[in-house]
C-alpha cells in the first residue's frame, strides 16, 4: 500500500511540476517593463529637438569657438582643445549619441512613422526632415563625407555599417530633404501635426517653412568657393521666403529646473574653470577701437575693477572676462540659425554679385538685428556702425561683423574657412599643429567599426570639400 | 558406556557445530568516542552480505548474525571497526573520529554532504573557527588567500565597503564574474546596487561612495563551515547562475540529542583600525602659483601648490582674517614672527573602531534542536563620520515529526546599514578634496563659515574640504533583509528520500543621500532618496536514491526540479536646487526627478545525478540540468547541460594499500558544460526615456519642460540570444604522506567559455551605438596547488604550514566580429577593456610617441610627445597568488601567521597624475630637477638632453591630464602580513565546574605588514567597487590595518 501510495505521490507531483513550468516560464516577463512598446511622433520629436540643441550648444559648437578664439580654454581638456589637441575619442560621443545613433536615428523614426498607413502625417515627416537637414549641415561642415542614405539599419535589414556620401552628395541630399520639407508643409492633410511638442516653433508650419528656406541659403552660400556666382544667386533666391524678422530665429530655450539646464550653464556648473572666458580677438573686436559695441557687456562679465580682459589663446592661465549671462544662465537660448546671419548672408551675396547698395542694406539690418536680439539696440552707435553705404561696404566689414554677431555658434568657424581667416586670428601659443584646423577627426568608433567605409582624411588641417582655399 | 560417551562427545562435537551455524540476535550500542554519546545512523553491516540494520537515535541496534560472521560498522567521517560475532551476542562499539585530511565530509552541491575522497573535482573548506577567527565584517573578505583559486578584493578602507570575489579568473565578460552564494540550499543575492541618476550608467561608481555587495549582511558567527565549489563539474547542479563557481555556507544547528542539552556560545570583539599607508606627499613649498604665495582668498587660477617655500613665510595674526585663525602668509619678517606651519593630510583620518558582540544558542531534545543567536556590529571607519552598523538575528529548528518525515524551518532577520562618505571622481569627493588641498590650508580649522558657505583652500571654491564633504555630503543607508527557507524530508526508507526545501531572500535597501548648498558637486544642493527593493524566490524537490548493487558497488542517485523568480525594483527621486540650508527632503527641492526600473526574471530546470562507487576505489558521477528561463527568446529557452568526474582512490589498491608512509592518494579528473544566463530584456530593442549628457556635462532629461520624450533606444536587442556556455575541465590529484604529516593537492583547470554575451559596439550609423550578441570566447587556465603539513608534533606542541598557491592565465579569446575590444568603465585616457587576444581587464591609456622600437622619442629639447593613440598599457590580474600560513599550537595557545602574496598586475595610479598637477605629490618636492627622459631623438640617437621638471612639466606634459596616462600605471603586486593572530583557549582544568565550558582569548592583526612597490593608497582597492572593471585608483579611500581583540565563551 506503501508503494502504491508513494508511486502516485511522485507521479502526480510531477504532472503538477511539468504542467505548472508553462506557465511559470512565461515569455511576455521578459518585455522590459521601463520601455513603452511603441511611441508617437509627438514624443519623439522633443527627444531629438533637444538632443540637437544640446548638442549645438555644447560639444559641436565648444570645440570650434575654442578654435575661433571666441572663448578661450584654459584647464585640462579644455586647455588642450584651445591648442587644437583634438583626439578621435573626443568624437566618439558626438557622433553616436547626438548624430547618428542619437537625433538622426529618432528623425528617421519619424519619417517612417509619418508615412504608415492610417498615419500619414506630412506636417511631421516635414519637420524631421528640416532638423536632418540642418544636422546633417553641422555635421558634414565639420566631417566632410559622412553617410546617410545607407544608414541606421541596423534593426531592419541588420547591416550594421553605412557607406560615406562626398560631401558633395550629403549637400544634395540636404537641399531634397529641404524641397520635399517645403512641399510637405503646404499639405492640408496631416493626421498628426506638431503642437506644444514641438519646442521650437510651437507647431507653427509657417515658421517652419521660413526656416526652411534660411537653411537653403545658408547651404547655398556654403557653396561660394565651389559655385562661385552660382552660390550666391542660389542664396538670394531663397532669402525672401525665409526669416523676417528676429521673432523668426530658429532656437531652443533651456529651463532653470536641473534637467533641463543649458548646455554652456552646465559646463561651467561641472567643469568650473575650464573656459577661462572671451578670446582676446573676440574682446578686441567688441572694444572697437573704443567706440565700444553694446554687445560687449553682454557678451562679457567685467572683471572686479570694470574692465573686460580677453585670453590670448595659449597663453597661461590669467585672469580673464567670462562668458555673458545671457548665453551663460541656465536657461540660456541655443542659437541654431538666426534672421542675422540671414542678412549676413544677404550682405554677404549681393557684395560678391556687385549689388553694393543691397548689400550695405542688409548689412546694416544684420547689425541692428544682433543688437536688438540682445536688447542693446542703441543708435548713436548703429549710426556709426551700422549705416555702411554702397561706397564703404567691404567683405572684410560683413565678415568681421558676422563673426561677432555668431558668439557661440558653430557657423563661425564656417564662414572663417570659407574666407580663409579674413579675420585674422593667429595661431595659439604652444600649438599642437602647424595651422589652425579646418576640420574634426572622424571618431574612433569609426575607424574601428565602420573601418572599410571610412575615408581616410589625414589630419584636422586637412580641408573639406567646399572649403578650397 | 564407552559407546555413550562416545556419542555424547560425537553429540556435542555436532551440536557446536549446529549452534555456531546458527545464526542468533546480536544487539549492541554504538557511541561516540568524541562526547560517549548514542551514535543514531550508523551502519552495521555483515561483511559480504547485504544484511545489515542502522543504529536508532540512542546508537542502539539489532541484527541477525551468526558467530563466523563479521560486523561491519561505519559511518561517514570516523573510523570504521570490524568485529567478528564470536560467542558475543552483545557488542557495543565505540568509533572514533577519522583524522582530518583523508575521510574529511564537505557539503557538495544541493547541500549533500559526501567524503572528500569521493569527489572528482576541487572543493575546498573554510571551517567556522577559521571565519570567526578572521574576524570580518564582510564575509567575503574571509575567504581570499585560504582557498587556492579564489581571487578577493577588498574596494576601500571604508565602513560598510564592498569585496569582490571571482574564483577560477573572469568568466563572463559584460556580465557578473562573482560566484553564487547559497546559504544552507538557498541561493542568496550577493548584488552591489550603485546610487545615482541611472542615466549616468557607470559613471556611477567612479563617483559616489563605496556600496557594500549584499553578502555583508550574513554574521560570519553563524557560519558553521564554508565550501567553495570551483570547478564546472561542482557547481553544474545549480546551473546557471554557477558558472563562477559557488560558496556554500552551512549555518550552525542544534543537534538532536537524548534527553535535553542546550549550549549558549558569547563572543565579542573590538577592532581598533588605522589607515594603512598613503601616497607621499611634499610639505615643502606652500599654496600658489609660480613661486608666489596666494591663500584661499587670492585669485583661483593660483590655488596649487607651486608657491614659495614654507620657510620663507610667517603669519601675520590677523583675526579678522577669515580663512586662517593664525592670520594670512606674508614673506618672513614682515608678520608676527609665527612660522608657517603645514598640515599633514594624514592627520584627517581617525582611528576606527569596531565593536562585535554576538550570542548564540543551540540545543536539541530527542524529537527537534533549535539554533537561535543574535548578533550586533558597529563600525566606526577611519574616514570621519564614516560608520556602518549590522544587527542580526537567525533562528533556525528542526522537528522530527515522525519516524520518516521531519520539518526544518529557518529565519535570518539582518538590519544593517550606515553612513557613507563621498569619494573618487567627484568633486565633493574627500580624499579629491583633501589630497589636492595646498599645504598650508588648515582643513581642519573649520570647513563652514557661520553664513554656511564653505571654507576651504580655493576660497569656496573648487573642491570640497575633506571635513566638509565627511558632515556636509554624506549617503545614509538602511537596508532590511529576510533570508528564510522551510524544508521537508520525507524518508520512504533508508535508500529513499524526498526532500522539499523553499527559500526567500528578500531586502528593501533604502539610501537618502545629500549633498549640502555650496557643496562643489552640486553648488544647488541636492537630495536623493534612493529605494532598491529584491525579492528572490527558490524552490528544490529532491528525491535522492542510494542502492548497494552488490558488495563492492555502490548507487546513489538524485533528480530534482528546481524554480527561481527574481524580482527587483528601483526607484530613483533626485531634488536639485535647494532653498533652506541643512533641510534635506524633497520638498526643498526647486526641480524633481524620478526615475523607475524594474527587473523580472524566473527558472526552472530538472536535473539528476548519478553515482557509481566501486570498492571505497573509484568513483564516478555524472550530472545533467535542463534548464528554461524568461530571459532567453521564446523557443529557445531551453537547453541542456552535462557534466561528469571521475576519481580514484589510489591508494586502496593492494599494491599500495600497506605502503606506511603513503596515508591516501587519489587521482580526480571532471569536464563539465555549464550555462550563464543572459540579463532579461536583451530580446528586445527599445524606447528609452530621452536623455542627453556628454562626457563633461550632466546634461538634460526627460520630461522637459512638462513634455515627456523618448528615443529609439541606442542598444540593438537581439532576437536570437543564446545562454553563454563554460566548458571546463580539470584534472588534479591529492597526496597523504607520512601518517598525514603532508598533503598535496594540486589541480590544472582549463575553462573555455563560448557564446559569451556582450554588448558589442557598433558603428552609429547603423543608428545603434551596441549589439547584444553572443560573440564573445575567453579562456581561463591555470593551476591551483594547496600544500599543508606538519613539520613538528609533539604531544604538546605543533607547528602547521599550509601554502596555497593559485596561477590562473585569462585570455580573450575573440569578440565579435570586426570588434577587438570592449570597455569595462573607466575614464578617458584610463580604461579597462576586454580585449582580444589580451587578458580581461587590461588598461588602457595613452603613452608618449615611440619609435618601431618601442622606444620614446624625444624633441631637440629633451621632450617627449604625447601620442594621440591609446594603447594597451598592461593588465591589472596577477600573475599568481599565495597564501601561506604557519601555525604553532602550544597546549591552549595558537599563534598564526598568514603571509599573502600577489605577484604581477598593475594599477592605474590616477591620484598621481592629478596631484602631479596641482603641486602636492611628495616626486614634486624637489623642484627644478633635471632629467634625462631614458629615449632616443628622431634620428634615433640616444638622448642626452636633460628637462627641468619643474612647475612647467608638472603642469604641462608631467600630470595625467595633459600627459600620458602610461607614467602612472605601477606594479601593484604586494607581500603582505594579511592576518597573525594569538589565542588562548583556557584549558577545561581551569574552569573546574563552572558553568563556563570553554574560554577562549584571542588578539589577531590584519594588514599590519605591507609590502608593495605601489606608491599610492593600499593596492588591494577598487574604485569602482565589486564590478567587472578593477585596476583603477583614482582617490580611492587608503586601506587600513587592524588589531583586534576577541573573547569566546560557552557554557
Amino acid at each position: 500500500m506503501k508503494r502504491y501510495n508513494f508511486k502516485f505521490l511522485i507521479l502526480s507531483l510531477v504532472v503538477v511540476l511539468a504542467t505548472s513550468c508553462e506557465k511559470w516560464i512565461d515569455p511576455a516577463m521578459n518585455e522590459s517593463p521601463n520601455s513603452p512598446a511603441d511611441v508617437p511622433m509627438s514624443l519623439i520629436l522633443p527627444g531629438a529637438e533637444a538632443g540637437i540643441a544640446y548638442s549645438a550648444g555644447g560639444e559641436l559648437s565648444r570645440y570650434s569657438n575654442y578654435w575661433m578664439q571666441q572663448i578661450s580654454g584654459v584647464q585640462s581638456h579644455a586647455s588642450g582643445h584651445e591648442i587644437y589637441i583634438l583626439l578621435e575619442s573626443d568624437m566618439d560621443n558626438l557622433w553616436k549619441w547626438y548624430t547618428y545613433a542619437g537625433q538622426l536615428m529618432d528623425l528617421k523614426r519619424i519619417m517612417d512613422k509619418s508615412v504608415e498607413e492610417g498615419m500619414e502625417s506630412p506636417h511631421y515627416s516635414a519637420v524631421a526632415k528640416i532638423l536632418t537637414a540642418y544636422k546633417l549641415g553641422v555635421s558634414t561642415d565639420v566631417w566632410n563625407d559622412i553617410p546617410y542614405e545607407d544608414a541606421f539599419q541596423g534593426e531592419t535589414t541588420g547591416q550594421l555599417t553605412a557607406a560615406y556620401h562626398t560631401q558633395e552628395k550629403v549637400y544634395e541630399i540636404m537641399n531634397t530633404l529641404l524641397d520635399e520639407a517645403i512641399t510637405e508643409l503646404g499639405s492640408t492633410e496631416s493626421v498628426f501635426s506638431p503642437g506644444s511638442d514641438d519646442f521650437i516653433y510651437g507647431g507653427d508650419l509657417d515658421m517652419w517653412k521660413k526656416a526652411a528656406y534660411a537653411l537653403k541659403a545658408r547651404f547655398a552660400i556654403h557653396l561660394s568657393e565651389r559655385n562661385g556666382d552660382a552660390a550666391y544667386t542660389a542664396a538670394l533666391a531663397a532669402i525672401p521666403n525665409a526669416f523676417a524678422s528676429n521673432a523668426d530665429d530658429l532656437q531652443f530655450t533651456f529651463g532653470t529646473a536641473t534637467p533641463e539646464n543649458a548646455p554652456l550653464f552646465q559646463y561651467d556648473e561641472q567643469r568650473p574653470g575650464y573656459i577661462g572666458g572671451l578670446g582676446a580677438k573676440m574682446i578686441e573686436l567688441l572694444k572697437n577701437g573704443g567706440d565700444t559695441d553694446p554687445r560687449l557687456a553682454i557678451y562679457a562679465k567685467p572683471l572686479a575693477d570694470g574692465s573686460f580682459v580677453g585670453h590670448p589663446a595659449g597663453d597661461p592661465l590669467d585672469e580673464a572676462s567670462m562668458v555673458g549671462d545671457y548665453f551663460a544662465k541656465a536657461d540660456a537660448t541655443v542659437m541654431l540659425m538666426s534672421y542675422s546671419e540671414l542678412k549676413f548672408i544677404e550682405a554677404e551675396a549681393n557684395f560678391q554679385l556687385g549689388n553694393l547698395p543691397e548689400a550695405a542694406t542688409a548689412y546694416n539690418d544684420a547689425v541692428k538685428a544682433s543688437l536688438a536680439k540682445y536688447g542693446v539696440s542703441n543708435e548713436t552707435w548703429e549710426a556709426a556702425n551700422a549705416a555702411a553705404t554702397a561706397g564703404t561696404i567691404s567683405i572684410d566689414m560683413i565678415m568681421t561683423a558676422k563673426y561677432i554677431a555668431t558668439f557661440l555658434q558653430d557657423e563661425t568657424f564656417t564662414d572663417w574657412r570659407r574666407y580663409d581667416n579674413i579675420i585674422g586670428l593667429s595661431i595659439a601659443k604652444g600649438a599642437n599643429e602647424s595651422e589652425i584646423p579646418r576640420r574634426f577627426p572622424y571618431p574612433t568608433n569609426e575607424r574601428i567599426y565602420n573601418s572599410e567605409n571610412m575615408p581616410e582624411y589625414g589630419s584636422i588641417t586637412n580641408h573639406v570639400w567646399w572649403d578650397v582655399n | 558406556m564407552k559407546k555413550l560417551i562416545g556419542l555424547f562427545v560425537f553429540l556435542l562435537f555436532v551440536g557446536t557445530q549446529i549452534v555456531t551455524a546458527q545464526s542468533k540476535q546480536i544487539t549492541g550500542t554504538v557511541t561516540s568516542a568524541d562526547d560517549g554519546l548514542g551514535m543514531p545512523g550508523v551502519s552495521v553491516i555483515v561483511k559480504g552480505t547485504t544484511i545489515g540494520a542502522s543504529t536508532d537515535i540512542d546508537g542502539k541496534y539489532s541484527l541477525e548474525a551468526s558467530a563466523s560472521d563479521v560486523l561491519v560498522y561505519s559511518f561517514v567521517g570516523m573510523v570504521s571497526q570490524e568485529i567478528t560475532v564470536g560467542s558475543q551476542t552483545v557488542i557495543n562499539v565505540v568509533l572514533e573520529t577519522e583524522s582530518i585530511g583523508m575521510d574529511e565530509v564537505v557539503v557538495t552541491a544541493l547541500g549533500v554532504t559526501r567524503e572528500k575522497k569521493s569527489l572528482g573535482y576541487a572543493v575546498s573548506e573554510v571551517g567556522g573557527d577559521e571565519i570567526t577567527r578572521s574576524n570580518n565584517v564582510n564575509l567575503v573578505n574571509s575567504i581570499g588567500s585560504k582557498v587556492a583559486g579564489v581571487q578577493v578584493n577588498s574596494s576601500s578602507g571604508t565602513a560598510g565597503g564592498s569585496s569582490f570575489i571571482t574564483i577560477r579568473g573572469m568568466a563572463s565578460l559584460t556580465g557578473n564574474n562573482q560566484p553564487l552564494f547559497v546559504v544552507d540550499g538557498v541561493p542568496i543575492d550577493n548584488s552591489m546596487n550603485a546610487s545615482g541618476n541611472p542615466d549616468n550608467g557607470r559613471n556611477n561608481l567612479t563617483d559616489g561612495v563605496a556600496y557594500s555587495n549584499r553578502a555583508i549582511d550574513l554574521n560570519p558567527d553563524d557560519i558553521a563551515s564554508m565550501s567553495v565549489l570551483k570547478g564546472g563539474a561542482a557547481t553544474a547542479l545549480y546551473g546557471l547562475r554557477a558558472a563562477n563557481g559557488v560558496v556554500l555556507v552551512t549555518t550552525k544547528s542544534g543537534k538532536k540529542t537524548k534527553g535535553r542539552k542546550v549550549d549558549v556560545t558569547f563572543s565579542s570583539t573590538v577592532s581598533i583600525d588605522k589607515i594603512s599607508q598613503m601616497p607621499d606627499m611634499q610639505y615643502k613649498y606652500a599654496q600658489g602659483l609660480s613661486g608666489d604665495y596666494a591663500g584661499a582668498d587670492g585669485p583661483w587660477w593660483k590655488m596649487f601648490s607651486w608657491g614659495p617655500e614654507v620657510s620663507s613665510l610667517e603669519y601675520d595674526g590677523d583675526t579678522s582674517y577669515k580663512w586662517d585663525p593664525r592670520g594670512r602668509l606674508v614673506p618672513k619678517g614682515t608678520g608676527n614672527g609665527m612660522a608657517a606651519k603645514t598640515f599633514d593630510k594624514e592627520d584627517f583620518f581617525d582611528t576606527g573602531v569596531t565593536y562585535n558582540n554576538s550570542v548564540g544558542i543551540s540545543g536539541g531534545s530527542e524529537f527537534a534542536s533549535f539554533y537561535l543567536s543574535a548578533s550586533y556590529n558597529k563600525s566606526n571607519g577611519v574616514v570621519p563620520e564614516n560608520d556602518y552598523e549590522k544587527k542580526t538575528f537567525t533562528l533556525s529548528s528542526d522537528f522530527k515529526l515522525s519516524e520518516k518525515l521531519s520539518l526544518g524551518a529557518k529565519a535570518n532577520y539582518i538590519n544593517s546599514g550606515g553612513t557613507r562618505i563621498q569619494q573618487g571622481s567627484n568633486l565633493s569627493g574627500v580624499m579629491l578634496g583633501l589630497m589636492r588641498s595646498a599645504t598650508t590650508f588648515d582643513n581642519a580649522a573649520g570647513y563652514e563659515f557661520e553664513d554656511g558657505s564653505q571654507r576651504n583652500y580655493r576660497g569656496g571654491g573648487g573642491y570640497d574640504n575633506p571635513y566638509w564633504t565627511a558632515n556636509n555630503s554624506q549617503l545614509k543607508d538602511n537596508v532590511d533583509r529576510l533570508i528564510g527557507n522551510i524544508n521537508l524530508k520525507y524518508e520512504f526508507s533508508k535508500n529513499l528520500t524526498l526532500s522539499y526545501r523553499v527559500g526567500i531572500d528578500t531586502y528593501t535597501d533604502k539610501r537618502k543621500s545629500h549633498f549640502a548648498i555650496g557643496s562643489r558637486a552640486v553648488p544647488d544642493g541636492q537630495v536623493q532618496e534612493d529605494e532598491h527593493f529584491q525579492r528572490d524566490i527558490n524552490s528544490d524537490l529532491i528525491l535522492s536514491y542510494t542502492k548497494k548493487l552488490s558488495d563492492k558497488f555502490n548507487f546513489s542517485a538524485v533528480a530534482g526540479h528546481n524554480m527561481f523568480s527574481s524580482y527587483y525594483q528601483q526607484v530613483y527621486v533626485q531634488g536639485d536646487k535647494l532653498t533652506i540650508p541643512k533641510f534635506y527632503h524633497t520638498s526643498n527641492a526647486a526641480s524633481l526627478l524620478v526615475r523607475e526600473s524594474v527587473t523580472e526574471k524566473r527558472t526552472a530546470a530538472w536535473y539528476g545525478d548519478l553515482g557509481l562507487d566501486w570498492n571505497n576505489m573509484i568513483y564516478f558521477r555524472v550530472t545533467g540540468r535542463n534548464e528554461w528561463s524568461t530571459s532567453l527568446p521564446e523557443g529557445e529557452n531551453s537547453f541542456f547541460y552535462p557534466s561528469t568526474s571521475l576519481g580514484i582512490v589510489l591508494s586502496e589498491i593492494s599494491a599500495l594499500k600497506d605502503l606506511t608512509w603513503l596515508n591516501f592518494a587519489k587521482f580526480r579528473t571532471s569536464y563539465a558544460i555549464i550555462a550563464n544566463d543572459a540579463s532579461p530584456y536583451g530580446t528586445f530593442t527599445t524606447y528609452d526615456q530621452a536623455a542627453y549628457g556628454d562626457g563633461s556635462t550632466n546634461g538634460v532629461t526627460f520630461p522637459f519642460g512638462g513634455q515627456p520624450g523618448f528615443a529609439v533606444g541606442d542598444g540593438l536587442g537581439n532576437g536570437e540570444l543564446k545562454p553563454e556556455k563554460m566548458k571546463s575541465f580539470e584534472i588534479g590529484f591529492e597526496l597523504s604522506l607520512f601518517q598525514n604529516r603532508l598533503s598535496i593537492d594540486a589541480a590544472y583547470y582549463n575553462n573555455q567559455n563560448e557564446d559569451l554575451i556582450l554588448w558589442v559596439p557598433l558603428s552609429g550609423t547603423s543608428g545603434y551605438t551596441d549589439r547584444l550578441m553572443n560573440a564573445g570566447e575567453m579562456e581561463n587556465k591555470g593551476i591551483e596547488l594547496l600544500v599543508s603539513g606538519t613539520p613538528i608534533k609533539t604531544s604538546d606542541f605543533s607547528w602547521d604550514v599550509m601554502v596555497n598557491f593559485t596561477k590562473n592565465k585569462n585570455e580573450v579569446l575573440k569578440l565579435a566580429d570586426g570588434v577587438d575590444n570592449v570597455g569595462l568603465g573607466g575614464f578617458t585616457g584610463s580604461n579597462m577593456r576586454a580585449v582580444q587576444g589580451k587578458p580581461y581587464g587590461s588598461v588602457y591609456g595613452s603613452d608618449w610617441v615611440r619609435n618601431d622600437a618601442g622606444r620614446v622619442v624625444v624633441d631637440a629639447y629633451g621632450m617627449p610627445e604625447l601620442s594621440q593613440v591609446e594603447v594597451e598599457l598592461g593588465s591589472a590580474l596577477p600573475e599568481w597568488t599565495m597564501g601561506i600560513t604557519n601555525s604553532f599550537t602550544y597546549k591552549g595557545i595558537t599563534l598564526s601567521a598568514l603571509l599573502d602574496i600577489k605577484h604581477g598586475g598593475i594599477m592605474w595610479n590616477g591620484t598621481k597624475g592629478v596631484l602631479q598637477y596641482f603641486g602636492t605629490h611628495g616626486v614634486t618636492e624637489n623642484r627644478g630637477e633635471q632629467k634625462v627622459f631614458n629615449a632616443v631623438t628622431a634620428d634615433g640617437a640616444e638622448n642626452t638632453t636633460a628637462i627641468t621638471l619643474d612647475e612647467n612639466w608638472y603642469t604641462g606634459l608631467g600630470n595625467g591630464w595633459y600627459g600620458p596616462s602610461s607614467q602612472f600605471i605601477e606594479d601593484a603586486g604586494w607581500t603582505r602580513l594579511k592576518e597573525v593572530s594569538l589565542s588562548y583557549e583556557f584549558p577545561k582544568s581551569l574552569l573546574g565546574d563552572s558553568f563556563v565550558k570553554s574560554l577562549s582569548l584571542s588578539f589577531t592583526g590584519k594588514n599590519l605588514w605591507l609590502d608593495t612597490p605601489y606608491t599610492g593608497v593600499d593596492p588591494e582597492t577598487s574604485l569602482m567597487g565589486a564590478s567587472n572593471a578593477q585596476g583603477l585608483d583614482y582617490f580611492n579611500m587608503p586601506g587600513t590595518k587592524s588589531y583586534i581583540f576577541g573573547l569566546r565563551m560557552t557554557f
